[in-house]
């Protein structure tokens, strides 16, 4: 069915992301969250659009800075508050990935899919329920429910991912929520 | 205890659920982010609603979608 609708605004954060590779402020990027649950399965209600990358000068010790993100939304008019910066009606959330092995193996194995004729990265299924049974909220198990009934995830894949991170016992902890098929 | 006519009625709105369920899930990814754009617009209005009735504040965080949206 062909949508009478203008384009998503989507493609343009896509294209502004593009250009924060392009001015070596990000080295990548991936989208995860509820917006990638949605693009991998079906819309659920969301508000703000997970964005995880690394800095292209890795951040040293402990303290994270965002500066230059900041500094970035500065320059192009994006408004910005402490938990989103407004991207053209987006309320995107950066997420540095860089100190955890699974968000950065997310963003390493991300998908590519086109939105508008953009190439966007997307995390893969497998890994967003790996990143969800670790945030182990009732929203998050919602949505590792929501790809299990629409049988989206490779079982072989996501017992690899969970072995690999040690989230086999609170994925078992979950997992009577789960099909046979997801149970390990 | 539910009549023939009701259980009929459930298991057809099941029924024409999965099957709108089965149609999104098949869409392109451009066009799940238009359902997703629009649902975010109609959720907002339900929550408009319900704050103009009496009912709970719309949460912060549509507050802002709503400014950055500028409606």
């Amino acid at each position: 069915m062909k949508s009478s609708l203008p384009s998503t605004n989507l493609s343009v954060v896509i294209s502004v992301l593009e250009d924060m590779q392009n001015a070596e402020i990000i080295s990548a990027y991936a989208v995860g969250g509820a917006v990638a649950a949605i693009l991998h399965d079906e819309a659920i209600s969301t508000v703000d659009l997970d964005i995880f990358f690394f800095l292209t000068e890795p951040p040293k010790g402990l303290i994270l800075s965002l500066e230059k993100i900041y500094d970035y939304a500065r320059q192009n008019n994006f408004p910005f508050d402490k938990d989103f910066i407004n991207i053209h009606g987006w309320l995107v959330q950066f997420v540095e990935a860089s100190h955890s092995p699974l968000w950065t193996e997310a963003i390493e194995t991300a998908e590519t899919m086109t939105i508008d004729n953009h190439a966007a990265k997307v995390i893969d299924r497998e890994h967003l329920a790996a990143m969800w049974i670790f945030a182990g909220r009732k929203k998050d198990i919602r949505k590792i429910e929501m790809f299990d009934e629409a049988a989206i995830m490779n079982a072989e894949i996501l017992y690899n991912v969970l072995s690999r991170f040690d989230l086999l016992d609170r994925w078992r902890l979950q997992q009577h929520n789960f099909s046979d098929e997801y149970r390990f | 205890m539910n009549t023939d006519f009701e259980k009929e009625a459930i298991e057809d709105l099941k029924r024409r659920k999965e099957n709108f369920r089965t149609f999104t899930r098949n869409l392109s990814p451009t066009e799940k982010i238009r359902q997703l754009e629009l649902l975010q617009r109609r959720y907002y209005e339900l929550l408009k609603a319900r704050e103009e009735n009496g009912g709970r504040k719309i949460p912060e965080k549509w507050r802002k979608w709503r400014d950055a949206q500028n409606i």
